[in-house]
Formats: structure tokens, sequence, C-alpha cells
């Protein structure tokens, strides 16, 4: 309502009215619905299910026996590793990324998901400077550089001369078959930790034997150095996730740094409209990847770590923001 | 960069990204992706005593 009593004008009713009637349309939870319903989809082996050929740009390091899709990046690590040109693995990540950019870390990766529901805690809440910002988000490149170095190095040494190229392989041993693969939180979290009691119980000498001594020498065993780092390496994601929205999205994950490198050119994006947008900030402090919604240009912004949650959709009181294609 | 010039780079990934897919499918790399979910990958267990 204007100060001076009068009505204010009928195009600024129609739109508050259409603001009303998109709010009560929230992404948020058709979201949760996709991602449950994905997690429970790509590891529906345990019925039975799969395995499909289908090859997504997500992380899914679930056991290998219950998994149904294979994700990109361990795909390309793989066929690196065996020196084969992953054509496979790079075509699906640069298909989605260029024509639905980061879609798949927002709505079906179940990392992102994991995440999500980790932050929903509500624990607490943790939100570095934009500059600490600005600088951790490199990270993630350099994660990407390191495995693409050493499975890079794996495959070329392996094409120049593969007796080398297999004792360079098992020199590394199974971090050289995936070097992130084997460090990923997802693997450790629902493979490695579900395993490690049995694989205990077969070290361990039996409960009536067991003495300081004998524990103490069969303690390098139980934790070998790779173990400690995984679980350190899971900690690290836990506790980030729980205080940070989409802290491995935004600093680790070299999947998503691949996919920003091709994503800001996607045919999908946002929108902002000019119009409408009050600049009231509340997309830019709902967005979980810290996008700078309001200095991008507003005709359609693909912003390299936005993905295309819909959150700052949801956010806006005034439905200035629309999805935007191509 | 202008919209429409990020839409001839975009074009160009695309084609960049068919060209993989199409190698992808000459090389039998399908065949491939069956196999390696079929094969337990040892670098998801890893660290397992």
């Amino acid at each position: 309502m204007s100060k001076g009593g009068k009505k204010p004008p009928q195009k600024i009713v129609e739109k508050v009215r259409e603001a009303e009637v998109h709010k009560r349309m929230k992404f948020w939870w058709i979201r949760r619905v996709v991602q449950l319903s994905s997690f429970t989809l790509f590891n529906a082996g345990i019925w039975g299910l799969g395995p499909w050929p289908i090859i997504l740009p997500i992380l899914v390091y679930f056991d290998s026996s219950t998994k149904t899709v294979t994700g990109s990046f361990e795909l390309l690590e793989y066929m690196l590793s065996e020196a084969v040109m992953p054509w496979i693995a790079l075509a699906s990540i640069f298909l989605f990324a260029v024509l639905f950019g980061r879609v798949t870390c927002g709505w079906i990766c179940p990392l992102g998901f994991i995440q999500d529901m980790l932050t929903h805690l509500r624990i607490g809440r943790w939100q570095p400077s934009l500059r600490t910002h600005n600088s951790l988000k490199t990270v993630k490149y350099g994660v990407l550089l390191i495995v693409l170095l050493i499975t890079g190095s794996i495959a070329v040494t392996t094409v120049s001369n593969p007796a080398s190229g297999q004792q360079l392989k098992d020199s590394l041993g199974k971090v050289g078959q995936g070097p992130y693969s084997s460090m990923c939180p997802l693997g450790t979290l629902f493979v490695v930790i579900p395993k490690l009691p049995s694989a205990w119980e077969r070290i361990l000498p039996p409960a009536g034997d067991l003495t300081y001594d004998s524990f103490t020498k069969t303690l390098p065993a139980l934790l070998p150095p790779i173990l400690i780092l995984r679980l350190i390496v899971l900690l690290a994601f836990l506790v980030g996730s729980i205080y940070l929205p989409r802290f491995w999205c935004l600093y680790v994950c070299p999947l998503g740094a691949l996919m920003a490198l091709i994503s800001r050119f996607s045919f999908l994006g946002l929108r902002r409209d000019p119009v409408r947008c009050t600049k009231c900030r509340d997309c830019i402090e709902r967005c979980p990847m810290r996008v700078r919604i309001l200095d991008l240009p507003f005709e359609k912004f693909n912003d390299p770590e936005c993905i295309l949650c819909l959150d700052c959709r949801d956010a806006c009181q005034l439905d200035a923001i629309k999805l935007k294609a191509p | 960069m202008e919209i429409l010039e990020k839409r001839v780079v975009a074009s160009l990934i695309f084609l960049v990204g068919l060209t993989m897919l199409a190698l992808g499918f000459h090389f039998g790399q399908i065949a491939d992706v069956v196999r390696f979910l079929k094969t337990t990958f040892e670098a998801t267990t890893a660290g397992i005593p």
C-alpha cells in the first residue's frame, strides 16, 4: 500500500498476486524427492536391479555390486589408469555441463544429497570471509590437477612402456586405480566402514588370546595409513558439511571443478528480472554456493559455482529469478 | 562475454561432446562401462585391511 493511501498501480497488484501464486510452488521439496529417489535408484543393485550402461557426472562410490549407474569421474580415473582414452566419460561431462550446467550436482548427486541432509542438522554455521572463500574455491582445481597428473602419468607410462606403467600402478597400490575414488568420503562411509568390523575380526586374535602386546602388533594391520587418511577425509567432510552448506562441492570436488569450467557456457541458466528485483539480497543469503547473483548480468547468468538448485528462486518474494534457456 | 558469444562457445563445446560420444561408441567403450560396473572397483574399498 502506498504511503498517501492511494491504491497501488494495477500492474504492481498483478505482480504481487502472481508472486503469491508462485510462492506456493517451492522447488526445495521437489529437489529433495528427486535427490532421495536418485540416491535409492543409483544403489538399487541391492534389489537386483541394473547395472545399466548410464554414465552421469555425479559421484556414486557405492559398493560396485550394488550401484546401478557409473559416475563420469570414477570412470575417467579408471580408464586413464588402464591407459584407455576416456572418450565416453569426457563426453558425459561435456554434454551434461554444456546442456544443463551443474544441475546434476544440485539435483541427483548422492554426495550433494548427503551434504544437504547434514546441513539440515543446523548444529552451527560457519561463513568464511569472501576473500577466504575465493581462495578456498581454487583448492578443487588443485585436486583435479593432482588426480589428472597421477592417472595421466600412469596412462602415458603404460602406453610408452607397458611394464613400467604396470610397475608404477602397482607401486601406487589402490590409489593408482583412482586417486580420488580411493579417498572419496562416500566410499568410506558406505563401503569401507561397514566392512571394517568383519575385516578386523579376521586380523585380531581370538578374544581369549588378546593381550596388549598382540594388539599393538596387529595395530598397523588394523589401521593402515590409507585407512587413517580416509577417515580423516571423511571427518573433514562430515564436519565441513554440517557447518558450511555444500562444503565439498565448493572447495574439494574435482568433478565439480571440471563441470564449473564448462558450465559457465551452459545453455541452461538463470535470469533476474530487473523490474521485480528489489536487491533485497534474500537470494544471495539463501544460495548454498554463495553465488553473488546481484553482481551478475540480469538477462542470463551462468556462474561456474551455480548448481541450479533454485533455492534463490524459492527465496525471492517477488519471483524475480527464473530459469532461462538457451 | 556477451550472451551470443557464450552461445557460440557452448555450441562448439556441445559439438566436441558429441564427437567424444561418437568416438566412445566407435571404440566400444559402452561395453567397458558395463564391465567396469560388474567388476569390483578396488579403489572404492581401499583401506579395508
